[in-house]
């Protein structure tokens, strides 16, 4: 029932993002006509109008539909600061099962990420993409669950046999990570108002709660973390919906009228 | 420009994906850390401080086909069963001469307990002995006399955990 609500509003989004569309094309057309406005100072207001976005992480929400082993979500939001600088937020949760050489486990939590994104793409006139740099901090609020292993013996002598239960199988509480991510990534205005992004993000782990007699092998927002280094990958596909704060047109209007 | 730049960053990004998810860690590479046997040494019953090698000596583990051989020194390494906190074992002396043969089914009792190692290793078992640490099943007619621990905890084998004397 809450994946049917997921893509409900997935479609909604979609839909008022067309409507929106054709009703701004339409007042664009009658303006023309009756204002005559520069045709540059239309575009400067639009370009520059501060805007919130608001959206989804499609990765995640297509991987819970299609791997049983996965259940996630992430909500991404952004605000135009300033005309190229962009604060940045992430917010998410993971519930990812995990069946390593020796060890199956579980790793649930919950994460934000706070940041900027600096755009470096210079926009024709009309348009509104980005290709952009940005940073993270982020931080980390999770469970880790070892549901089954097989001790490690190099000695085959008694048959080897999972353990399913008591010793060190059992859920860890309270574990937290810090890290920071540098990402790059696209954001593309696909119809007015709405946009498909793509990021891949570097991450670099600052430091993180060890569970008992076990590992943070997977942090919920981070991936993977290996033995050997601090360093770490992951990417998200959004689908986001922008909602103008200002109106460019009206608030350059009055210059244009003195 | 830049652009053009970001696009190659963005691509090199992506293909190290797929090398991301093949590292060192996927491999179990330890030397060190396994799973201790139990070393037992046999030793004089009159001289607890001489080494005595038993004569002949077959061991059979209850509850598996597989069996650990004959012809032993005075000291040998056990498997312990991880999944249960004791293990049987058939120690058969002259072995092989039935006039001689002498059967005495030894139970070691023991308490496991699990080390993380690392993500591709896992988990290793270490135990630790109880008191006592074995006995005797089926007595009358017994070649082992007695056990005697000269280290509770099974952590590593460089030196024996369990005494025999017979």
């Amino acid at each position: 029932m809450k994946q049917v609500h997921i893509w409900l509003f997935c479609i909604s989004l979609l839909c008022q993002g067309m409507l929106a569309q054709t009703k701004s094309t339409e007042a664009n057309s009658l303006g023309n006509l009756e204002e005559n406005p520069s045709p540059q100072i239309l575009t400067d207001s639009i370009s520059y109008a501060k805007a919130i976005r608001f959206g989804t992480d499609l990765y995640r929400l297509v991987r819970s539909q299609a791997d049983k082993n996965f259940q996630g979500w992430e909500i991404a939001a952004d605000f135009r600061w300033l005309p190229e600088l962009y604060i940045a937020f992430e917010m998410g949760d993971e519930t990812h099962t995990i069946q390593r050489e020796q060890i199956n486990f579980t790793s649930q939590g919950s994460y934000l990420k706070l940041g900027i994104d600096y755009n470096l793409y210079e926009n024709w006139p009309g348009m509104n993409n980005q290709v952009y740099l940005g940073l993270r901090y982020a931080t980390s609020a999770h469970t880790q669950q070892v549901n089954r292993y097989l001790v490690y013996n190099r000695n085959h002598f008694w048959p080897d046999q999972e353990t399913d239960r008591g010793h060190s199988t059992g859920l860890r509480e309270g574990l937290s990570a810090n890290w920071v991510e540098v990402v790059a990534g696209m954001k593309v205005e696909v119809i007015k108002n709405v946009f498909m992004g793509f990021s891949a993000r570097l991450t670099r782990l600052l430091s993180d709660q060890k569970p008992e007699n076990f590992d943070n092998l997977y942090i919920p927002g981070f991936n993977r973390k290996t033995d050997e280094n601090v360093f770490g990958a992951n990417f998200n596909y959004s689908l986001t919906y922008s909602i103008p704060l200002f109106n460019g047109k009206k608030a350059k209007v009055p210059q244009s009228g003195l | 420009m830049i652009i053009k730049r970001l696009f190659y960053i963005l691509t090199t990004l992506c293909l190290c994906f797929p090398l991301h998810y093949c590292e060192k860690d996927d491999i179990c590479l330890n030397d060190n850390l396994n799973t201790p046997n139990l070393i037992i040494k046999f030793v004089d019953k009159e001289n607890p401080t001489l080494p005595k090698s038993p004569n002949n000596l077959l061991i059979k583990a209850l509850n598996t086909e597989n069996s650990l051989g004959t012809s032993f020194g005075d000291s040998l390494a056990l498997p312990l069963y991880i999944h249960d906190d004791f293990t049987q074992f058939e120690f058969i002396l002259n072995a092989g001469d039935e006039a001689f043969e002498n059967r005495d089914t030894v139970q070691i009792n023991y308490q496991r307990k699990d080390q993380y190692l690392n993500s591709a290793c896992g988990y290793r078992s270490t135990f630790i002995l109880n008191s006592p640490p074995a006995y005797v099943l089926q007595s009358g007619n017994d070649w082992i006399e007695g056990f005697a621990i000269l280290k509770d905890s099974i952590t590593d084998e460089t030196s024996a955990h369990l005494v025999i004397l017979h």
